[in-house]
């Protein structure tokens, strides 16, 4: 009752929160951009076991950002953290194209479980910073994006070394997120 | 489905095992490349096992020159373990590190590990063939970061780096191979446009330096490069190009 008093509240005043949760293979960069959007700064990282979780206040939207780790044996845990969630940034190292069949099939998995079935989906396609990388376009076929039925998705060309493309897609998901009003 | 549902449980516990046995080796028993004791993590392309903070380094360079993976969290293809069982940490050092000083002080890890595998610093030059001007010339052509600047700005470098080569896979690849892809850096000073992916034949390598002939081990692991530079060529299955890869490697792991 009182969670829902503090969600009209921050509705009618248009301060309003969201889960989100930040996932992809390990080593897709989800750390670096979750310390970009929230530092601005680039962070040197080690690989995440377990989670990292920070506010990330942007556009009037307190997003509350989820970034999980992505080593195979650990990818199981993630459906611990789907209740509740909002919003999906599944994040793709571009340059890294011999997995993308895995990231792919694991981005559909997600898309099929229950918990998700209202959350809008935001896809960063990363390290467009490196040589080989794969422009949007050619993510979008990889991962076969056209396959999304009844879902709202983008997807933005991010260099999260660089600062590029990352508030573009914050600001499709804040926009998505008001308009659905989440 | 993903790198698990290829590795039956049967074979992961395998693998499990294998790495254990491999991580147990004296050699394999201190990081690669900061030698920090009981390393859990490894670069599977490289062959090599590293600590936890050197793992994050080299996730940084990009899966053109190092791909990454827990010993332990991560499911491993049998090609992955192949390499890693066939190279391990003292091969890979006695090429990466042939021409290294024997008292290098590696303050800065970071930059040790960027010169060594990106800059590629101290890979054998030649042998008996190589003048030792001829090496400072191309010392002093790198571009070798200060040992006292932060560490933002070397996550940056890699953007500076324009001449790195690599691949477009075919996105239908069938799945994550163990293929060791090096990529080569021609050695220039500066260039502030990123150069566009692109194939040179390996002639043109060996006409500007003719002592390179001699050396095997410097031709074998460029032909690798060059292979994985064809981008015309991204048709070819990628089963072909781990086969032909993993051949190469064979070959390199034999005549050393």
């Amino acid at each position: 009752m009182g969670i829902m008093f503090t969600r009209l509240f921050s509705s009618l005043f248009g301060n309003k929160e969201a889960r989100i949760l930040v996932l992809g293979l390990d080593n897709a960069g989800k750390t670096t951009i979750l310390y970009r959007l929230q530092m601005g700064e680039v962070v040197s990282t080690i690989p995440t076991i377990g989670f990292n979780v920070e506010t990330v206040q942007y556009n009037n939207i307190k997003f509350q950002v989820w970034d999980l780790g992505g080593q195979t044996s650990i990818r199981p845990y993630w459906r611990c953290y789907f209740p509740n969630t909002q919003a999906i940034i599944y994040v793709v190292d571009s340059s890294d194209t011999e997995r993308l069949v895995i990231a792919k099939d694991e981005f559909h998995a997600i898309l099929e479980e229950e918990e998700l079935r209202g959350a809008v989906v935001l896809i960063f396609a990363n390290k467009q910073d490196l040589p080989g990388a794969l422009d949007d376009a050619a993510v979008t076929e990889a991962l076969e994006l056209h396959k999304i039925k009844n879902r709202q998705w983008a997807i933005f060309k991010t260099s999260a070394i660089k600062g590029e493309g990352l508030f573009e897609g914050l600001d499709w998901l804040s926009n998505t997120l008001k308009s659905i009003g989440g | 489905m993903n790198e698990k549902a290829n590795v039956s449980k049967e074979l992961n516990a395998k693998h499990r095992k294998i790495l254990d046995g491999l991580l147990k080796l004296p050699e394999n028993r201190e990081c690669a490349d900061c030698k920090a004791k009981g390393p859990r993590w490894a670069s599977v392309n490289l062959g090599i096992f590293i600590c936890m903070q050197c793992s994050g380094i080299h996730r940084s360079l990009g899966v053109h020159i190092s791909k990454v993976r827990s010993a332990t969290l991560d499911t491993w293809l049998p090609e992955q373990v192949a390499v890693i069982q066939s190279m391990g940490n003292e091969k890979s050092n006695s090429y990466w590190e042939a021409e290294l000083p024997p008292n290098y002080d590696r303050v800065g890890i970071e930059n040790f590990i960027r010169a060594k595998y990106e800059e590629k610093r101290w890979i054998p030059r030649g042998g008996n063939t190589k003048s030792p001007s001829r090496v400072s010339e191309e010392k002093a052509s790198f571009h070798r970061p200060l040992p006292s600047s932060s560490g933002h700005r070397y996550t940056n470098n890699i953007n500076r780096v324009p001449d790195v080569r690599n691949i477009a896979h075919p996105p239908n690849a069938s799945n994550d191979i163990a293929a060791p892809k090096h990529t080569v850096i021609q050695h220039k000073k500066q260039n502030s446009e990123p150069a566009v992916p692109k194939y040179e034949p390996p002639k043109q390598e060996a006409s500007t330096t003719p002592q390179r002939k001699v050396d095997y081990a410097t031709d074998l692991f460029n032909l690798l490069c060059t292979d994985d530079s064809r981008e015309n060529d991204s048709k070819t299955s990628n089963d072909e190009k781990s086969c032909a890869n993993l051949q190469c490697m064979s070959f390199l792991l034999i005549i050393r």
